[in-house]
């Protein structure tokens, strides 16, 4: 008698949370407006454009949806970290995105701005294999990749080979291809200048600044077009700074005219976070994606294709990739507040602008 | 009188005569609002946030804080480098409205005095280059001016320059790149402001005893002036508000009022900032055109 | 030739223009004399070639060949700033940024001189055409006829060796047109200065020049006083350009004396007539002016004169003159006959008629 009320009761209990879940998945359908006629729910990430987003949709989107059939992801892209940060401001008040991939300095910005949303640990278990470095003490977005600042060469057209960034410093008029502050490239290259001279760049900026104005003739750009990879491969200038991951992607396309090479005086990284959000109607959804880019299998996935370093422990690199992507345990790293730098970035600009480009 | 009479008694008095003006201003009513709409929502609206931006404060990284404050403005205008900023960017648009003026105008008298059955042709030939869009021009322009473009290759080739000579990637380029892109629009201005200039009136000048020079001083240029004026003041302000050429042709060393608000605007996220200098770009340019127009309005009577 | 070239205030000499990529010159052997003081029209139908020639007398237009003489002094290769003749243009051509005055103190100014002297001097031109008052108003604000006189004035102002009029009143009303033709004539006549008038308007020339070239395709088909050209026209063109002619076919021509010939005229019978010198065949065409010829009253008897009959078949009426299309009873011509008449007496159409002349007013022509 007992064992059958029982049976009975949770049988309606069953019943009780199958409709809930219904009405549950109904609801988000009707509000979100992104259910497929096949039940699917759709997840919009904003992210970067190009090479990233083709990487990306390959090496990390495709593994999701087999993985989760139940979810389908859109994918908007930006120019830069700053143009989607706008979108999401302009958006505040009723988001089309679930997920932002951008800048760490950035997302910083938006997160004391209300834009994106802290994460529900549970939700995103892979969490836990975050290296230190990649989280976020409130407990908003990870880190999803990390980069570093490479010098780029061009070996059919430049004289000498180069091995650190002091290097820059002995190159001919003209040839060196270098994106100015506020490009977080440029406010990298200070960073590690200044880590060369000895100094803190969070004491004193005015020594670094003072010898990145030495390069002035040296300079062809400082505003590489279309971007500094294509400025190199073509010859427009032999030496440049440039990010590792997307160097290495063109270097291999460059027939042999685009070389990275790792600075021995110092790695700079940058850091793009994943973020949910704020006011998004998928939470659910956004924290399934972002746990997943944060996966064993996903990381290493998109490791290899485009040659940033995994935020999580437990990634396990091909010796080959290996050995193009900077190890985040590397001694040599200067190591970049980027959240103290988003304060400083409008200050540096204007002695970049003032004394480097201008004097 | 006739005429009134039989409107009068057609319509039977003045009210319906009223009554048709009316219509007839709903009429020009429905045909101005479609316009009004689009410029309402497409340009008034958006002034009007980006004004209210432009007294918002720019917080700790980059943060956004809604409040009513002047400080943008300060900083804009107390800061020398922002001073420079628009005395480049003024720079700029005389420079370029200069050179496209006294390139275009014997083009565009040949253009306007040609009988020539091409005549029509060779107009279209002249305003083509519009259009191919402004970023195929200036790429074509890097092309050329770059260290390793067809003047450094000649110039090193012939051996007159040992290195090349910085042309792209600086203020040089973008003017001759902004003067050929900016040229067709002096030219259609021209041509259509020649309007008043007719061969007979140069001949009249000769027969009274005025040599070429003096008739090209005398009857030419004064007639052909407000041409000149409205192709100079088109070019200056498109070159003022260019962005595309100055940013892929500046190399980061141009700064001028338009790279500079998308700097502000895209890159340090200062919006407050970028929408105080776009304010001051208006500002101060609407009253150099108004200032202009007078001066030619002026000159023309 | 060259002789009287040396007496000739304007002498223009096998003058030829030929627009390069044209094969069919504009002008040909153009050969123009014209006296001190003379005003001389270049008449001719559009595309003449009468304009061409004036604008190379301007200086306008380079000659392909030929040379034209002011007072005996070649000035063929001399630019239009050094000729120092004064034009007035078909549009008039008064700059439109300056004012009345400036306009006409132009030349003077070209030519160096005091400001105020200048100034005096078009003042006094402006005053001729009485036009002082408008001093210092803008060309725009004037009327046509307004315009006209102060393109005059300008052009007179610089006290030029040759006015040249471009058909100067083809913008003008028809009637503004009548009084000006008067005025610019007596104008030129006070100033003395020698003229040359292009114009396609025959009573225009008639009515002004002291001599009339009549061009068609480039070439000078009669050079001539008025009333010359139109009793004695050397050629069909020209006896049909100037004034309204019935051409009778004539044939057996055969030259009885210096410019008289016989001739067998349709209709008309046999008659003696005189005629351009030199006419070659027997067949030539006799020009009869409508208003010479005459309607005859029933049973009137005119022995000596050539008489024809026929039908009216057509009849207008322009006012002073009743026109009548008249089928001869040979059937084979239509002639016309003008008659200042009396509305009343108008013949209906369908009457029979007599007609005829005197066949001294008739002029014998070469076939055109």
């Amino acid at each position: 008698m007992s064992t059958n009320r029982r049976l009975t009761r949770n049988k309606r209990l069953l019943t009780i949370g199958a409709s809930i879940v219904a009405m549950g998945t109904l609801a988000s359908c009707a509000s979100s407006g992104g259910g497929d006629a096949d039940g699917q729910t759709t997840i919009t990430v904003l992210g970067y454009t190009a090479i990233f987003e083709d990487n990306f949709t390959q090496a990390v989107i495709e593994g999701f949806e087999a993985q989760h059939p139940e979810y389908n992801v859109e994918y908007v892209p930006s120019q830069n970290s700053a143009e989607m940060l706008g979108k999401l401001r302009s958006e505040a008040s009723n988001p089309t995105v679930d997920v932002a991939i951008l800048d760490q300095s950035v997302a910083n910005t938006g997160i004391q701005e209300g834009v994106f949303a802290q994460l529900d640990e549970a939700a995103v278990p892979n969490l836990a294999n975050v290296v230190d470095m990649g989280l976020n003490a409130e407990g908003y977005g990870p880190a999803m990749t990390f980069d570093n600042l490479v010098l780029l060469v061009n070996p059919e057209e430049a004289p000498e080979e180069i091995s650190s960034i002091q290097d820059l410093w002995d190159a001919p008029d003209n040839s060196v291809a270098i994106p100015a502050a506020p490009d977080i490239q440029g406010i990298a290259l200070t960073a590690l200048t200044a880590n060369n001279l000895g100094a803190d760049y969070q004491e004193d900026i005015q020594p670094a600044i003072d010898e990145l104005a030495l390069l002035q003739p040296k300079v062809t750009s400082w505003d590489p077009q279309p971007d500094v990879y294509q400025t190199v491969t073509s010859g427009s200038a032999q030496y440049a700074v440039g990010w590792n991951a997307r160097g290495q992607v063109f270097s291999d396309q460059s027939d042999g005219r685009l070389q990275v090479v790792q600075p021995d005086d110092g790695i700079a990284f940058q850091v793009n976070t994943i973020n949910m959000v704020e006011g998004t109607e998928n939470a659910e959804g956004a924290q399934a994606f972002i746990d997943y880019t944060l996966s064993k299998e996903s990381q290493e996935s998109f490791s290899s294709a485009m040659f940033y370093a995994p935020t999580v422990k437990n990634a396990e690199l091909p010796e080959e990739v290996q050995a193009r992507v900077a190890d985040p345990q590397d001694p040599n790293i200067v190591e970049i507040d980027w959240i103290w730098m988003a304060d400083q970035r409008d200050a540096w600009t204007d002695l970049w602008r003032r004394t480097v480009i201008g004097g | 009188m006739v005429t009134l009479q039989t409107t009068q008694l057609r319509t039977g008095g003045l009210p319906v005569k009223e009554k048709r003006s009316a219509k007839q201003r709903a009429g020009t009513l429905g045909l101005i609002l479609p316009g009004s709409i689009g410029l309402f929502v497409g340009f008034v609206l958006p002034l009007i946030v980006m004004i209210r931006m432009s007294f918002n404060q720019h917080g700790t990284g980059g943060q956004l804080v809604e409040t009513l404050t002047f400080e943008n403005y300060g900083r804009a205008l107390s800061d020398p480098f922002y001073w420079q900023v628009i005395g480049n960017t003024l720079w700029l648009g005389l420079l370029c409205g200069g050179l496209a003026v006294i390139l275009a105008y014997p083009i565009a008298l040949f253009l306007t005095r040609t009988t020539s059955k091409w005549k029509g042709v060779l107009i279209a030939l002249a305003i083509a280059p519009l259009l191919t869009s402004a970023v195929a021009r200036t790429y074509g322009w890097i092309a050329i001016l770059g260290d390793q473009g067809i003047i450094n290759g000649f110039l090193m080739d012939t051996g007159l320059l040992s290195g090349p000579i910085r042309l792209n990637n600086d203020m040089p380029g973008v003017i001759i790149a902004l003067v050929e892109i900016l040229m067709p629009y002096a030219i259609l201005a021209m041509i259509s402001g020649f309007g008043r200039l007719n061969n007979s009136l140069e001949e009249a000048a000769g027969t009274l005893g005025a040599s070429r020079f003096k008739v090209f001083m005398r009857v030419t240029l004064p007639l052909t002036l407000p041409g000149v004026f409205t192709g100079f003041l088109l070019v200056f302000v498109l070159s003022i508000s260019s962005f595309v050429t100055p940013r892929l042709m500046g190399g980061g060393r141009v700064f001028i009022l338009a790279t500079e608000v998308y700097n502000e605007a895209t890159q340090t996220l200062n919006w407050p900032l970028a929408s105080a200098l776009s304010v001051i770009l208006l500002i101060l340019f609407g009253l150099l055109v108004a200032g202009y127009q007078q001066l030619t309005k002026r000159f023309e009577d | 030739m060259t002789s009287t070239a040396e007496q000739m205030h304007l002498s223009v000499q096998n003058l030829n223009k030929t627009y390069p990529r044209t094969e069919v010159p504009a002008v040909s052997d153009i050969n123009l004399d014209v006296q001190q003081g003379d005003l001389v029209a270049l008449l001719g139908p559009s595309g003449c070639g009468k304009t061409t020639t004036l604008r190379m007398i301007a200086g306008l237009l380079e000659p392909s060949a030929g040379s034209i003489r002011v007072k005996g002094k070649e000035v063929t290769s001399t630019p239009v700033h050094k000729r120092g003749m004064g034009m007035v243009f078909q549009s008039y051509a008064l700059f439109p940024h300056m004012s009345v005055l400036d306009n006409v103190s132009f030349g003077l100014e070209m030519r160096g001189g005091g400001r105020r002297g200048n100034r005096k001097a078009a003042k006094a031109a402006l005053d001729m055409v009485q036009l002082g008052h408008l001093a210092e108003r803008r060309p725009a604000a004037l009327s046509g006829g307004q315009q006209q006189r102060i393109a005059l004035a300008r052009a007179l102002a610089i006290e030029p060796t040759l006015l040249l009029l471009d058909e100067p009143l083809s913008n003008l009303d028809a009637k503004l047109r009548e009084a000006m033709r008067h005025e610019i004539r007596s104008i030129q006549q006070r100033s003395g200065t020698t003229t040359l008038l292009v114009t396609h308007d025959q009573d225009e020339a008639l009515d002004m020049a002291d001599k009339i070239a009549i061009m068609e395709n480039g070439i000078i088909q009669q050079y001539d006083a008025p009333q010359e050209i139109y009793e004695h026209p050397t050629n069909k063109f020209v006896a049909n350009f100037v004034g309204k002619a019935n051409f009778i076919p004539s044939t057996s021509v055969r030259q009885v004396g210096e410019g008289r010939y016989s001739i067998e005229a349709g209709a008309f019978g046999d008659l003696t007539v005189p005629g351009v010198v030199g006419i070659k065949g027997d067949r030539a065409e006799l020009v009869l002016r409508p208003h010479r010829v005459r309607l005859m009253a029933d049973g009137e008897v005119a022995a000596d004169r050539p008489r024809a009959r026929g039908q009216i078949i057509a009849s207008s009426y322009t006012g002073n003159v009743v026109s009548y299309e008249m089928q001869s009873s040979d059937n084979d011509r239509v002639i016309r006959i003008d008659q200042l008449s009396h509305p009343a007496d108008r013949l209906p159409v369908g009457a029979e008629i007599t007609v005829s002349f005197d066949p001294e007013d008739a002029y014998l022509v070469a076939e055109g």
